[in-house]
């Protein structure tokens, strides 16, 4: 499968990062490729285009501050969107498959 | 710029001490950035600390890890610490609290220039290198500042 994922936070800095490298870890590790655009204190990175969104099998959301340009999601379906906390994911990187395998 | 180009032998404790509270741990660090020459001022550094505390918390219960960090305009050269404490400390942090055994500070310079995105790059490292258990191991057993900088150096996360 092919997951991308945001994650940001409120004050930009730890978490945000920490939550990338845990959803990338963790879909890595079981055998689907990943992207993770971070939104921080250094701004956007890695981001997210038109075609990984469009390409994408899922969706995840690890964010406590709304995404910024979060227009080029609209037309996702809601299936494939997976809504999380920047802390949910970080606590327990694993809720990510979890929410996956539910759908 | 890397972790190990900014973590400072003065500012890394492995089991040297416990301290009875947050604050106390702040205190002691504050001192040893500023005699690092990583801020002109001991107190704006602590003070930073204790704002940014205020702000969301810098509590990583699961890890048992602290990640507290202090943005000011005296902060004049990129800085690293690490406290691997003999003697966990209940850390409260803006609502969120555990007992941490780890604690790695960042000194980040203020106002929007590049030298203040090198450092918080650095956060970053630090932030997406816990996530990794063969990491967290290496802090949890390294015996020293100098065997600490050599398995950061050669860990890698491919």
């Amino acid at each position: 499968m092919y997951i991308v994922g945001v994650t940001s936070c409120a004050t930009g800095i730890a978490h945000t990062y920490m939550a990338a490298e845990a959803i990338q870890k963790v879909c890595k590790k079981n055998g689907h490729k990943v992207k993770v655009e971070t939104q921080g204190a250094m701004g956007q990175e890695n981001k997210l285009s038109a075609k990984d969104i469009a390409a994408a099998d899922f969706v995840i959301f690890a964010n406590d501050v709304k995404i910024k340009d979060s227009g080029r999601f609209d037309s996702v379906p809601e299936e494939k969107l997976i809504k999380l906390t920047p802390h949910a994911v970080i606590a327990d990187p694993t809720i990510v498959m979890k929410e996956i395998e539910g759908r | 710029m890397k972790l190990t180009d900014v973590l400072m032998k003065d500012m890394v404790l492995l089991d040297e001490a416990s301290f009875s509270s947050k604050e106390e741990l702040f205190r002691e660090m504050a001192k040893r950035f500023c005699k690092a020459g990583v801020t002109t001022s001991e107190e704006a550094f602590y003070h930073a600390l204790c704002v940014r505390e205020e702000e969301g918390p810098t509590v990583f219960a699961e890890y048992d890890l602290a990640m507290p960090h202090g943005i000011c305009d005296e902060v004049v050269q990129p800085g690293v610490g690490f406290v691997r404490l003999k003697e966990p400390l209940l850390y409260q942090s803006c609502g969120e609290e555990g007992l941490v055994k780890y604690v790695f500070m960042l000194a980040i310079e203020g106002g929007n220039s590049e030298a203040r995105n090198e450092h918080l790059q650095i956060l970053a490292q630090v932030a997406r290198l816990m996530m990794h258990e063969e990491f967290r191991q290496v802090l949890a057993t390294t015996a020293s500042y100098e065997s600490m900088v050599a398995e950061i150096e050669n860990f890698t996360t491919e």
